[in-house]
């Protein structure tokens, strides 16, 4: 078996669109605390702000729905790599500023959560598997059985990657309970 | 053997679908027990004075150098909302408070407290054009009502009693303080046992 067979990369596509366009609907629909969240990121004047937290959804959403259809690659994985990348780096450049405490805006399934070092790994881990799902291009003739597997197999990597989420996002939860706060 | 593989294949892959959706589900469910979030109303903590209890009294002197009188003897209502510039559900509430000091003006006065940096308190104060409301920027406000998460308001009555308060997130809470007062109860928690 090829390691860069053909249908590892249509999972890991299948599965970056899902979180892409379920991340960008959530944000659209609560864009007002997008908004904001954005500003609190403090990197870009907030004169710009409302312009560039749409243009943002709409990147997500458009890079998400391209990832979802087999046209384009490896465009639309390059592109989410280059998103991740982005959005990943102002987390981290906030983090070592010491605000941590501030609304990421990720949106997506698992709802509202600060930032954290952990959300930094779970995006580098996602930023990876994109980056190979670009490389991994070796031809073979896909069965039915494939593009079930395709199917299947990129909603599982999402529900995976959203239960990472949402525990990533109990976690500061879990330690103000347990200090009584 | 290649089709007993293929059946197999596709019913492992039905029953990890099953069981995905169920760790997503418990880890969800997990968030909010943590949250310990009631069905409907604002949320009440355990923490700072009682609902029925005298308010602690503070003078302040607000951003624009208004006087402002928390806890004592008033003409009306005072609805003490905490927030801060960096909180997204503060800001969505903005407007939902503005709307709400045209319509309550007869009985209710709101009075936002923050507290921290005083430049970007001020700068947040005009950008969000909330010269109606008194500012105030008093560290030991927020501990003495023991306010942990934002936003936080609290409804005192014209003896400075406090009459309802919790965590507001949406406009159904900030008026479920209101429905608290004028029912008598502490919160809709409350309502719901008693009724």
């Amino acid at each position: 078996m090829n390691l860069f067979d053909p249908a590892l990369a249509a999972v890991i596509c299948v599965a970056a669109g899902a979180i892409f366009v379920t991340g960008a609907v959530s944000k659209w629909r609560e864009r007002e605390l997008f908004a904001a969240a954005m500003e609190n990121y403090d990197l870009i004047p907030s004169v710009v702000v409302p312009s560039a937290s749409v243009l943002l959804i709409a990147t997500e959403l458009a890079i998400g729905v391209l990832l979802l259809l087999p046209v384009l690659r490896p465009w639309p994985q390059l592109a989410g790599v280059g998103l991740l990348l982005l959005v990943t780096a102002a987390v981290a450049v906030n983090l070592l500023r010491g605000r941590a405490s501030i609304s990421c805006g990720c949106g997506g399934a698992s709802g509202d959560q600060t930032l954290s070092w952990a959300l930094v790994a779970r995006n580098l881990g996602f930023t990876g598997l994109l980056a190979f799902a670009t490389v991994a291009t070796a031809a073979r003739p896909l069965v039915w059985l494939d593009y079930l597997f395709i199917c299947i197999g990129g909603l599982l990597v999402a529900g995976l990657y959203a239960a990472a989420s949402q525990l990533i996002a109990n976690q500061p939860r879990l330690t103000a309970l347990r200090d009584g706060t | 053997m290649i089709e007993a593989l293929s059946i197999a294949v596709v019913i492992l892959s039905v029953v990890v679908v099953g069981l995905v959706a169920a760790v997503f589900a418990l880890s969800r469910q997990v968030g909010i027990l943590y949250e310990r979030v009631a069905p409907v109303g604002a949320l009440i903590m355990d923490a700072g004075p009682k609902v029925g209890e005298q308010a602690p009294a503070f003078d302040l002197i607000a951003l624009d150098g208004r006087r402002v009188e928390i806890g004592r003897q008033a003409t009306a209502s005072t609805l003490l909302f905490f927030l801060s510039p960096t909180c997204p559900v503060c800001k969505k509430l903005l407007p939902i408070l503005k709307s709400t000091a045209r319509s309550e003006a007869g009985w209710l006065r709101i009075v936002l407290a923050s507290d921290g940096e005083r430049a970007a308190q001020e700068k947040f104060y005009k950008q969000a054009k909330l010269e109606e409301f008194p500012y105030l920027l008093s560290t030991e406000l927020g501990l003495a009502f023991k306010v942990s998460r934002l936003p936080h308001a609290v409804l005192l009555d014209e003896a400075g009693r406090v009459k309802a308060k919790g965590l507001v997130n949406s406009r159904e809470q900030l008026e479920s303080l209101f429905t608290a007062k004028e029912l008598g109860v502490s919160s809709v928690q409350e309502y719901l046992k008693s009724a």
